[in-house]
């Protein structure tokens, strides 16, 4: 695991995420036709802009990642048929495209968390995997009210 | 006569010498409110709302008892003034206990005069019942069936045992018109020379129609369906509102001059831009048509669909032929709706899977029993996965789901339990999840990020100024009775619009309300004796499981009479002519902006033909003066002081005094509903009640 050799490294990969997932989502609002989902999406782009520049405030300053707590994972994105992103796409297919996203992140790091020796670095993946669980969470809930309420 | 001269809100006025403010400035046209002050009675001064300032003086003056002196600079309506007078409202409206309007009407979403037309059932006088509907609300009879009843969940009916049956009284005074031919139609200005396209016959779209008609504004409406109801005719099944309800409904606001142009769609027969071209404003009640997707694998298979596409297709063809082992997904009245339409289709069995627990299901308590008694079975706590072939069935996996611990907002959310996957094998599967609107077909118009029409709440205007829209395409798959009353608002709306008018929609005057059930005084139930309420007649479920017929019969005319009579007629005798809600409304007074205790409850029943409610009286000492100057018979004193200040004595004792001939004016003069004749009836929307304030 020569690329995480230190926390620092690590961060500068989590960074790149975060930066990897304001493009994404940036990049999503501007193939959305209707501008109010458009404005959704951007919103979005400046959650994942909040979460990177917290991890560069904890390496610059060395804090700690903070994320306390166990997050539930109602996996209801796991079950759905993914989509593609398109100019037609509604609220409930970004919505399923954001679940999808974060659940990649959220396993990356946990995976990830498995692979590594380090306690340091463990420790710092299983929260990294924290945070982007509770990002997922937040789009589950959403999902979950506005989509499922019937069902 | 010598003429003083004055500055009056900036501008050169007159007056004769020893007049005073109040009658000047009246004379000059400016509204100058007031409670105390009568033309035939001493100036009392002690309402004070009247104030108003005189420069040079530090506080404001009562204008009943102030005279115009030479170059006196008066303002009646400057920001301190009215500030003045608000305060003063919301002064009397702290401690003030009383209902304007009965809590149901403003809880019903179309507002119709609930204790009006009850009222009238209950006298027998079923025709005018219905017209008092229909002039307030087009589908009385479909409403009176399907209505989700927010009105009942605020009757006060149930301090006493239970909530009137409002809703089923609705569909009695509908069916009554029909049982006896007759035809209720509703009041209609004479035309203004405007079309409107409206876009959708649904109840929203149904609604609009109906209202701008009444205007006086032509109508045609176009929708892609080949015939007019919306859901409501191709979502709700015909057990629960039979068809031909909806077509004499229809009928009516064909009559009042709708032309209805059915299989047209909007984005492929005509555009918007076609309508707006062709037509002085476009009213679009689109509805949600489309299904929201489960979303998992295997749900575009044969045999697997939405819940509306289903009962959308029975409604065109009650033969058309469905398996005998059927699953609904969902928990909403549409997956009840589905579930009870496949059995009367012949199904055998019928569940619905449902990922949380009972209690959590959106759909209607009565309609899941209803389901259930039926034979339905129920599936709770279980999600569906996948779905696939199996033969000539299909196989749906489910995981179980168990509720997980109360979050922030204190829900228990679902969750799946791993490796609890099981399978059911079925031969259709109907997902009645949901249902999402598609305005695409509509460009121009800035949509929410739901994809909903973004319009305005209280006038259905969108970002288009000629484009109007309301009902489950502005706000998501909602209610009927809320389509209608969007409808009602954006008809409004429209006619303000067409008549070069401020576009406002419906607003409605000041209420007061004795608040929730629970700070309703204890008096006000006490007085009523229990009687429970008429239960509905319905087929039993052995009956009724298997056709189309139906379910709830209907109120006989014995029935309805008794239900009706059950009726408190909550609401205020004075509510049209109250002064203090008048003001309040002019001055947008509120209640509780000074906290405080509430007066006590007290009515006074003694007398026989007039009621004091001590709780209403704003002590404007009105009803003292009258009996004094004019009655010359002073039976009536204030007792206490200020805020403590109460009439007395109790009337019984009093009126002895005053002739019978007389006691009618006394209730006139108290300018709210302090002192009524029992004789009156309570608040209600006179018939034709918006008609007649647009002539004013
Ligand atoms: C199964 C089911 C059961 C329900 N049960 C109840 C109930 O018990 N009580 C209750 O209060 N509510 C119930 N509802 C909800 C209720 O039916 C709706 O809230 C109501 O019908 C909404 O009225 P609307 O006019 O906004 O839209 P809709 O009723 O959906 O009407 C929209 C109309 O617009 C037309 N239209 C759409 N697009 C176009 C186009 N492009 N061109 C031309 N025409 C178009 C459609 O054909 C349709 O006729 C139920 C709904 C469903 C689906
Ligand atoms: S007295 Fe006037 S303000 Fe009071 S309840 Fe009656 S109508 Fe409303
Ligand atoms: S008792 Fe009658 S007036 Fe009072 S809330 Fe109920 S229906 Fe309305
Ligand atoms: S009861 Fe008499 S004092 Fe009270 S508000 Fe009416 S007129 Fe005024």
């Amino acid at each position: 695991m020569e690329k995480f050799e230190s926390v620092e490294a690590v961060l500068d990969f989590a960074i790149e995420r975060e930066q990897e997932a304001v493009d994404f989502y940036e990049g999503l609002a501007e193939q959305a036709d209707n501008a109010a989902l458009e404005k959704t999406l951007t919103a979005f782009a400046r959650v994942e802009a909040g979460h990177k520049q917290k991890l560069i405030v904890a390496k610059t300053y060395g804090a700690v990642v903070e994320s306390r707590g166990t997050v539930v994972d109602m996996k209801v994105g796991d079950y759905l048929v993914p989509v593609q992103a398109g100019p037609n796409m509604t609220l409930q297919d970004a919505l399923i495209i954001a679940m999808k996203r974060e659940k990649a992140a959220m396993d990356m790091y946990t995976d990830l968390a498995a692979i590594v020796d380090d306690s340091d670095l463990n420790a710092l993946f299983t929260k990294l995997a924290r945070e982007e669980a509770t990002h997922k969470l937040t789009f589950e809930t959403s999902y979950e009210e506005n989509f499922l309420s019937e069902n | 006569m010598s003429k003083l001269t004055f500055t009056l809100n900036g501008k050169p006025a007159e007056a004769s010498a020893g007049e005073t403010i109040l009658d000047a400035a009246k004379a000059a046209g400016f509204f100058i409110p007031t409670f105390c002050h009568r033309e035939d009675l001493k100036p009392f001064a002690s309402c004070f709302v009247c104030a108003v300032e005189v420069e040079g003086r530090r506080s404001l003056v009562p204008s009943c008892s102030t005279e115009v002196a030479e170059g006196m600079v008066v303002n009646t309506e400057n920001e301190r003034v009215k500030g003045a007078r608000k305060t003063c409202l919301d002064l009397l409206l702290s401690d003030h206990v009383g209902d304007c309007l009965g809590p149901c009407m403003t809880s019903c979403p179309a507002g119709i005069d609930i204790p009006g037309f009850v009222s009238h059932i209950a006298k027998g006088e079923d025709q005018e019942s219905l017209k008092l509907i229909v002039d307030n609300m087009p589908l009385a009879g479909c409403l009176g069936r399907v209505c989700t009843r927010p009105c009942e969940e605020a009757c006060r009916r149930q301090l006493v045992e239970e909530p009137i049956a409002i809703c089923q009284l609705k569909r009695f005074a509908a069916d009554q018109a029909i049982a006896n031919g007759e035809e209720v139609e509703p009041a209609k200005l004479p035309g203004i020379g405007k079309k409107v396209a409206v876009v959708g016959a649904g109840p929203s779209g149904l609604a609009a129609a109906h209202f701008l008609l009444m205007f006086g504004i032509d109508c045609t409406v176009f929708d892609a369906h080949e015939a007019p109801g919306g859901m409501i005719r191709y979502g709700i099944p015909s057990y629960r509102l039979p068809r031909d309800i909806i077509d004499g409904e229809v009928a009516v606001i064909e009559k009042l001059g709708a032309e209805f142009k059915y299989n047209t769609r909007l984005g492929q027969d005509i555009t918007l831009e076609q309508l707006r071209e062709e037509y002085d404003a476009v009213f679009l009640g689109l509805g949600a048509q489309k299904a929201s997707g489960m979303r998992t694998p295997g749900e575009d298979l044969p045999g697997v669909e939405s819940g509306i596409e289903f009962l959308g297709k029975v409604s065109r063809d009650e033969t058309l032929p469905i398996g005998n082992n059927v699953i609904v997904v969902g928990g909403g009245n549409t997956a009840i709706d589905a579930a009870r339409t496949a059995l009367r289709m012949g199904a055998d069995e019928v569940t619905l899977v449902y990922r949380r627990a009972r209690e959590q299901m959106p759909a209607w308590a009565e309609e899941i029993d209803a389901a259930l008694d039926e034979g339905v079975k129920l599936q709770t706590l279980a999600a569906p996965v996948k779905i696939e072939q199996a033969g000539d069935q299909l196989e749906m996996t489910c995981i179980r789901m168990e509720l997980g611990e109360p979050d922030a907002s204190g829900r228990r959310r679902p969750m799946p339990v791993e490796g609890s996957e099981f399978t059911m094998t079925v031969d259709n599967i109907i997902a009645a999840i949901g249902q999402n609107v598609d305005a695409t077909m509509a460009p121009g118009l800035e949509l929410t990020s739901w994809g909903s029409i973004d319009a305005n709440e209280q006038t259905g205007q969108t970002s288009v100024e000629d484009v109007f829209s309301g009902g489950d395409c502005v706000t998501g798959a909602d209610i009927a009775v809320n389509a209608v009353a969007a409808g009602r608002r954006a008809a409004f709306a429209i006619n303000q619009f067409l008549q070069g008018e401020a576009v406002v929609g419906d607003p409605k005057g000041y209420n007061h309300s004795m608040g929730a059930l629970d700070e309703v005084p204890a008096d006000v139930p006490a007085a009523f004796e229990k009687n429970n309420r008429v239960p509905m007649p319905h087929l039993d479920a052995g009956q009724r499981a298997k056709t189309f017929e139906e379910v709830e019969t209907g109120f006989t005319e014995e029935l309805a009479r008794a239900e009706a009579a059950r009726c408190m007629e909550c609401g205020c005798r004075d509510a049209h002519e109250c002064s203090l809600r008048d003001f309040a409304t002019r001055y947008d007074a509120r209640a509780d902006r000074f906290g405080g205790d509430r007066r006590e409850y007290r009515r006074d029943d003694s007398h026989a033909v007039l009621v004091y409610e001590e709780h209403k009286c704003i002590q404007c000492g009105t009803c003292v003066r009258v009996c004094d100057e004019l009655l010359k018979s002073p039976c009536l004193g204030f007792a206490g002081r200020g805020f403590e200040a109460r009439i007395k004595p109790a009337l019984d004792r009093a009126m002895v005094l005053i002739g019978d001939e007389d006691l009618p004016s006394l209730a006139e003069y108290c300018p709210v509903g302090a002192l009524t004749l029992k004789t009156d009836p309570v608040a209600t929307l006179e018939p034709e009640a918006f008609l007649n304030t647009k002539e004013d």
